[in-house]
C-alpha cells in the first residue's frame, strides 16, 4: 500500500481546519499519496488584516498557503485541486471567471 | 488590545484594526445563507444573532424561516418559543413548548415552560418544571443549574448552592465558572455575586451555538483567551461537555499545543461517548499521529452511531487498507458509495484497492466512473495505463501514460511506466528517453535503482 493515505488525509483535514476553511464546502480525499480537493474554497472565519480593511481579498493567498501546507505533508506525491471558485494556471492561483459546476 | 462588548482592537501590520466579532459572525452567516438559502441551521443562527442583539421580532422571523423549511427542527422551534416569550406572546410560546412535550425533547420543553413561568414571576411553578426536566434527563447539568437560579430568586440561597453543586458534579467546568463568579465567600453564598451571575445568565440554552461561533471568530483572529471565554459562556448556557472540550481542543491545536488538544479530545469522548463529532475528531487526531489501531477504534464507534455517514466509512477504509484488511476496506468503500454514489474519493480509493488486489476489470470500471465524474490525476491515469498494459492493450496504456504526463509533467511514475510499455513494444530509444525523464524526476526508491542499471546497460 502507499505511504499511509489515512494519515495524509488526517493531516489535510488538520490543515483545512486550522485555517478555518469551510470543510462543509470542500471535500477531500487521498489515494496512493495523491491528495484531491473538490468544491468551493472559502474561509468561515478569517483573520482581519490591515490589507483586508483596505479592500484586498487575501483568500488567494490562503489557497496558495493551503496548497503549500499540503505539499509539505510527508508522503504526498501530488495535489489535485478542482475548486469551483479558484484555479491554478501557469503556476499562479487565480479566481475563476466562471464558476465550475 | 482593548475590548468593549464584542468590539476588540488588535494590532496587525503595525496598525490598529477594530474587530466587531458579532458583526463578523453575522457576515459569515449572511454569506452562507446566500449560498444555502434553504439551510434551516443558518436561519436559526441568524435568529440567534438577532436574539442576542435584542431584536426579537427579527429573531422570530428567522426562527420561523428555519422551522418552515424543516418542521421537525426542534432547536428552531424552541428558539421561536423563547423569541415569542421575549415579545410578550406567552400563549404562543407555551404552545410551541407544549408541542414538544411528548417527545424525547420533553426536558427542553419543560425548561422552556419553566422560563415562561419565571417571566410571569411564578417561581415555584418554574422550580417544579425544572425539577421535572431534571428527572427526565438526570445526566444533564442544565436543569439543576437553572433550578439553582430559581432558588436564588426565591431567596433560598443554600438550596441554590446545593443545586449548583449538583450541576457541577455533572459538568465539572461549572466549578471554574462558579469560582470565577465568586458565588461563595467564606463558605457562604454571596448574594451580590449571585445577583450579578443571574443577571448575565442566558436562560435560552440554544444560545450556546452563538457563543461557539463568537469563540471561533476570536480564535481565527488569534484571540485565544477571548475565544476560551466565549466557549465558557457556551458550556454555561448549554452544558455539553463534548462540545466544550472539542472547542478547547480546537484552540489548542491552533496554538500547536498538541498534547493538550489530545487530552481534551479524550475528555470529550469520555464525557459523551455517543458524540459522533467527538469520536471523529479524536479518530482524526490519532490518524494524524499514525496511531492506526486507536483511530480505527474511534471510527468504528462513530460508524456504530452513524452507519450511513459516508466520510466515516471512507476514512475507516483508508485505515483498513493500511492495516492490510483489504476485504473490510472494500466493504467500507462500498458502504460509503451506497450512502453517496457521487463520492468520487471513495470510488477512487475503491478502484485503487481493486487494482492492488489484481481485480483489473473491476478496478478499470471504477476508474472510468471516477474520470467521468470529473476527478482525474496523473496517478489515476498511470494506474489505468498499468491495467491496460496488464490486459495486453499496449497502445491504450501508452496513451494513458502520455495523458498522465501532459497533466503533470513532473510525475515521475508516469515516465517509468511509459518506459515499461515502450520496452514491451520493443521500442528501445523511446524506452531510454522515458526512463531518462524518469531519472530526472524520481525520488530514491527501488525502481529508481533498477532503471539506473538498465540505462547504464
Amino acid at each position: 500500500m502507499s505511504v499511509e493515505d489515512y494519515r495524509i488525509n488526517a493531516y489535510v483535514r488538520s490543515v483545512l481546519v486550522r485555517r478555518w476553511i469551510d470543510t462543509s464546502m470542500v471535500d477531500f480525499g487521498t489515494s496512493n499519496g495523491v491528495v484531491y480537493l473538490k468544491g468551493m474554497f472559502r474561509q468561515v472565519y478569517r483573520r482581519k488584516t490591515a490589507e483586508e480593511v483596505e479592500g484586498v481579498d487575501d483568500l488567494l493567498a490562503i489557497v496558495h498557503r493551503v496548497e503549500k501546507d499540503i505539499r509539505f505533508i510527508p508522503g504526498v506525491k501530488d495535489v489535485v485541486f478542482r475548486l469551483s471558485n479558484f484555479e491554478k494556471r501557469g503556476g499562479q492561483w487565480r479566481k475563476r471567471s466562471t464558476t465550475l459546476a | 488590545m482593548e475590548k468593549k462588548e464584542h468590539d476588540i482592537s488588535v494590532m496587525t501590520s503595525g496598525l490598529h484594526v477594530v474587530l466587531d466579532i458579532m458583526n463578523e459572525v453575522e457576515r459569515v452567516v449572511t454569506e452562507e445563507l446566500e449560498i444555502h438559502p434553504r439551510f434551516p441551521d443558518l436561519h436559526n443562527r441568524l435568529g440567534l444573532i438577532r436574539f442576542k442583539q435584542g431584536k426579537f421580532a427579527a429573531a422570530r422571523a428567522s426562527f420561523e424561516a428555519a422551522v418552515s423549511i424543516n418542521r421537525g427542527y426542534f432547536a428552531g422551534k424552541a428558539n421561536l418559543g423563547y423569541a415569542l416569550m421575549e415579545l410578550g406572546r406567552a400563549a404562543e410560546a407555551e404552545s410551541m413548548f407544549a408541542d414538544a412535550l411528548e417527545k424525547e425533547t420533553r426536558p427542553h420543553a419543560l425548561a422552556g415552560m419553566a422560563c415562561l413561568r419565571m417571566k410571569e414571576k411564578k417561581l415555584d411553578e418554574a422550580a417544579t418544571l425544572f425539577k421535572e426536566a431534571a428527572a427526565c434527563d438526570p445526566r444533564s447539568a442544565l436543569y439543576p443549574h437553572n433550578l439553582g437560579i430559581v432558588c436564588f430568586l426565591l431567596g433560598k440561597y443554600e438550596e441554590a448552592l446545593a443545586h449548583l453543586g449538583e450541576a457541577e458534579k455533572l459538568c465539572p467546568p461549572y466549578g471554574e465558572i462558579f469560582a470565577e463568579a465568586r458565588l461563595v465567600v467564606g463558605g457562604r453564598p454571596s448574594v451580590e455575586a449571585f445577583r450579578e451571575y443571574v443577571s448575565e445568565h442566558e436562560l435560552n440554552p440554544f444560545l450556546f451555538e452563538l457563543h461557539d461561533h463568537l469563540g471561533h471568530a476570536y480564535a481565527a483572529n488569534g484571540l485565544f483567551a477571548e475565544a476560551a471565554g466565549e466557549y465558557r459562556f457556551s458550556v454555561r448556557t448549554m452544558p455539553s461537555l463534548a462540545n466544550y472540550y472539542g472547542n478547547l481542543a480546537l484552540i489548542e491545536s491552533a496554538q500547536d499545543k498538541e498534547q493538550e488538544s489530545l487530552q481534551h479530545l479524550l475528555k470529550a469522548v469520555d464525557s459523551e461517548p455517543d458524540s459522533v463529532k467527538a469520536r471523529v475528531s479524536l479518530a482524526f487526531e490519532y490518524s494524524a499521529r499514525g496511531l492506526a489501531p486507536e483511530a480505527v477504534e474511534q471510527f468504528e464507534a462513530a460508524r456504530a452511531l452513524k452507519p450511513r455517514y459516508p466520510d466515516i466509512r471512507y476514512n475507516l477504509s483508508l485505515l483498513y487498507l493500511e492495516m492490510g484488511r483489504q476485504d473490510e476496506a472494500v466493504e467500507e468503500l462500498h458502504a460509503a458509495l451506497k450512502a453517496n454514489p457521487g463520492y468520487l474519493f471513495a470510488r477512487n480509493s475503491l478502484a485503487f484497492a481493486l487494482f492492488k488486489r489484481g481485480e483489473f476489470d473491476a478496478a478499470l470500471e471504477e476508474y472510468r466512473k471516477v474520470v467521468a465524474g470529473g476527478l482525474c490525476s496523473s496517478d489515476i491515469l498511470v494506474n489505468m495505463g498499468m491495467i491496460y498494459r496488464e490486459k495486453g492493450t499496449l497502445q491504450k496504456a501508452i496513451d494513458s501514460f502520455d495523458k498522465a504526463i501532459s497533466l503533470n509533467p513532473n510525475y515521475a511514475p508516469a515516465y517509468y511506466q511509459l518506459g515499461l510499455a515502450y520496452q514491451a513494444k520493443g521500442q528501445k530509444e523511446k524506452t531510454r528517453w522515458a526512463w531518462k525523464a524518469y531519472l530526472e524526476r524520481a525520488q530514491e526508491d527501488g525502481e529508481l535503482e533498477d532503471v539506473k542499471k538498465t540505462i547504464k546497460g
